[in-house]
């Protein structure tokens, strides 16, 4: 609440002259980006060139070097912003689920609400079966995450976000580290959350997804955005030599 | 008669004794008993005042008395100069002398003069040590110096040493008790032995002690005593393997009472520390994580045995509290265990894959939830095997305590064959007492784990 900022309410993500290093490393090197609310961002390019790293700043899984980046009105690199409650606002899903082993699946989904108690246990419960029934996994509530399968735990982790109700999602390579055969899977859940309206920004690999699904798409190399625009003219005439190199290769 | 301005009348005094000096002192069906033990109970009653045995162990009864934690020995301890230049001794309670004993089956040592290029041993700073070196170059033998009188005996039948230089009482009350040795040379009148107090302190005590002997040897108390330890000294030994086990029983029960309550207390608080610094070692504050790291190092990098003695003689000196062997004991046993466990919780966060923190704070847990929810679970039930481990490394280290006159199972033991000499067959007992104590903590942490670690 405490550092609403400036811009229209239009815009739910504001990066500013970001830099991000890890000692001498230089990862990203001033980056500016708006995203508007129920916009659905797709970021792309090399591996290396800081596609992860800039996901990772928005809800400050990473500590930023120097720049500001706002999300839904607050100002993350505001030391006195509580980052627990900002990221209360945006979901993450990771590239290797990172469910939690010990606890069943619905349990997985409960921990948020119930914790920062936002619900009780039977309402968290009820909440998680209704998560899971979107996801197309009510029957797996009891189950461990040991006995999905990957497309399975990655919608589970899915649902798992979207517990606290977010107004923004974040996906790191989602898909990355499932069997080709779970990919589409997993593509459904993101392609109907889209259609929802949800503010989304995602690191893919998946160029058809980013053309089918996205709004824009950034193309990001050397931790700079070296090109952004709509799927269909960044994909159909890149203008950049660096873009037309990077999608001859991947397409 | 008596010095100083104090009475002794209706105090307790706590006298630090050997744990097994047969016929001085020793247990008998559990109690410790001997002509030291008599002679000072005897003059207790007759001055009026009350004593608190202690059975420490010659060596650590000495120690116990310059930090003050006794206030005086009575350990069958010969007057010598060196110990006068420490202690304050009462007149000679007791006229002792060195005598070598030999094997039963030994046909081949008679005398000295057969002890060339040979070992014998003699016990720690006795007057049969320092009479065996002083003329181990003259026949040409070596002198290995043991602790227990048992021991001693044990290693001349095992063939470790060919003889043994031991006071003769001591010897003579092991031969009858069937220790399978026999004298072969004439006693060296010697060493008398006395009671001591520290150097200037406890003078009523000293004086005290003076008058009551002077009473029981002008009374005949005194003959009686030594009549009763040195005329027939074919006590009852138990007479079988069954009999020993029986006999035993009831000592080994307290002893091993005391192990398992000494080392669940001690893990206890060693969790507890290996918690809080096995955390500390993974902060990303320098000064906590040097803190940690600097624990760790220390009761790691350091002997238990040597904590064990700084706690119970070197912290009294140093501080001036009088510390139980309780106490030094739990010390000793949770601060070593702590260090270890501290590694123990820092490897099994460790080992918990870093994805789990983020995905948990990525929903708006705090560092603190997160652990305690997501991290701590998952370390912990990594942990349990390792922990596991630990607890029956610190079961068996209990053991050591008995450098310090602890209770505990194996000191229990010690006492036991001390007296009776039957060494193999009382270790042997204590052996398998450890071994089903271990087996039966060991399945029942199984279970557990297995219960609450799904």
């Amino acid at each position: 609440m405490s550092a609403v900022t400036e811009q229209s309410s239009q815009v739910k993500i504001q990066v500013k002259d970001l830099h991000k290093s890890f000692g001498s490393n230089n990862v990203l090197k001033g980056i500016d980006i708006d995203i508007r609310e129920g916009e659905v961002v797709c970021v792309i390019g090399p591996s290396g060139s800081g596609k992860s790293t800039l996901l990772r700043c928005l809800n400050k899984l990473e500590d930023i070097t120097s720049g500001k980046v706002v999300v839904d009105g607050f100002d993350v690199t505001d030391p006195k912003v509580d980052i627990n409650e900002v990221r209360r606002h945006v979901g993450m899903v990771f590239q290797h689920f990172n469910l939690f082993p010990h606890m069943s699946v619905a349990e997985n989904i409960m921990l948020a609400p119930v914790e920062l108690k936002k619900m009780n246990k039977a309402q968290a419960r009820e909440r998680a079966l209704e998560l899971l029934e979107r996801v197309g996994l009510k029957d797996k509530a009891d189950a461990r995450p040991a006995s999905l399968s990957g497309g399975q735990k990655q919608r589970v982790a899915i649902a798992r976000a979207l517990a606290m109700a977010p107004g923004i999602m974040l996906f790191d390579e989602a898909t990355s580290a499932l069997d080709p055969e779970m990919v589409g899977e997993v593509l459904q859940v993101i392609k109907e959350l889209a259609e929802s309206g949800m503010t989304m920004v995602l690191v893919t690999h998946e160029m058809g997804f980013a053309r089918e699904v996205g709004d824009r798409v950034i193309f990001m190399a050397d931790g700079v955005v070296c090109e952004e625009g709509e799927p269909e003219q960044l994909f159909g005439n890149p203008q950049q030599e660096r873009t037309r190199d990077f999608l001859s290769k991947v397409l | 008669m008596a010095q100083g301005s104090e009475s002794v009348e209706g105090k307790t005094y706590v006298i630090g004794t050997d744990t097994t000096f047969a016929p001085f002192e020793f247990r008998k069906d559990g109690e410790l008993t001997g002509i030291d033990m008599d002679i000072l109970q005897a003059i207790a009653e007759d001055q009026g005042f009350k004593v608190e045995v202690r059975s420490l162990g010659f060596s650590a009864a000495l120690a116990a008395l310059s930090s003050n934690q006794v206030d005086g020995v009575i350990a069958g301890m010969s007057i010598t100069d060196e110990r006068k230049d420490i202690y304050d001794f009462s007149e000679p309670y007791f006229e002792s002398g060195v005598q070598m004993a030999v094997a039963n089956k030994d046909e081949d040592v008679k005398g000295y003069e057969d002890l060339e290029g040979k070992t014998v041993v003699a016990k720690t700073g006795s007057e049969g040590e320092s009479y065996a070196k002083s003329i181990s170059k003259k026949y040409g033998f070596k002198v290995k110096s043991l602790d227990q009188s048992a021991t001693m005996y044990e290693s001349v039948k095992s063939g470790s040493a060919v003889a043994v230089f031991d006071d003769y009482p001591v010897l003579a009350y092991g031969i009858a008790q069937g220790n399978g040795l026999k004298t072969v040379t004439d006693k060296v009148p010697g060493g008398s032995y006395g009671f001591a107090v520290n150097k200037g302190e406890n003078t009523a005590l000293l004086a005290a002690f003076n008058d009551g002997l002077a009473e029981l040897k002008a009374n005949g108390e005194y003959q009686k005593i030594l009549d009763e330890y040195l005329a027939d000294p074919s006590a009852a030994v138990p007479s079988n393997f069954f009999d020993l086990v029986a006999k035993s029983f009831p000592a080994l029960m307290t002893g091993l009472w005391h192990t398992l309550l000494v080392t669940a207390i001690s893990f206890a608080i060693a969790m507890a520390l290996g918690l809080v610094f096995g955390f500390l070692k993974i902060s990303h504050n320098i000064v906590l994580r040097g803190i940690a790291t600097t624990f760790v190092n220390i009761f790691r990098g350091t002997p238990l045995l040597l904590w064990a003695f700084m706690f119970y003689f070197g912290l009294p000196q140093l501080t001036g509290w009088e510390i139980s062997v309780w106490t030094a004991g739990v010390l000793t046993l949770s601060l070593n265990a702590g260090a270890y466990v501290a590694e123990i919780v820092r490897g099994g966060i460790q080992s918990v894959d870093p994805g789990q923190l983020e995905a948990s704070r990525s929903l708006g847990l705090g560092y603190g939830k997160s652990m305690q929810k997501v991290v701590v679970p998952q370390a912990f039930k990594m942990m349990t095997p390792s922990l596991i481990n630990q607890l029956i490394i610190s079961l068996k280290d209990s053991s050591l305590l008995l450098a310090i006159g602890f209770g505990e199972l194996l000191y229990q033991g010690q006492q036991i064959y001390a007296a009776n000499f039957r060494v193999t067959e009382t270790l042997l007992i204590v052996g398998v007492i450890y071994f089903i104590a271990i087996m039966a903590l060991t399945k029942l942490a199984n279970y557990a784990d297995r219960r609450f670690n799904k």
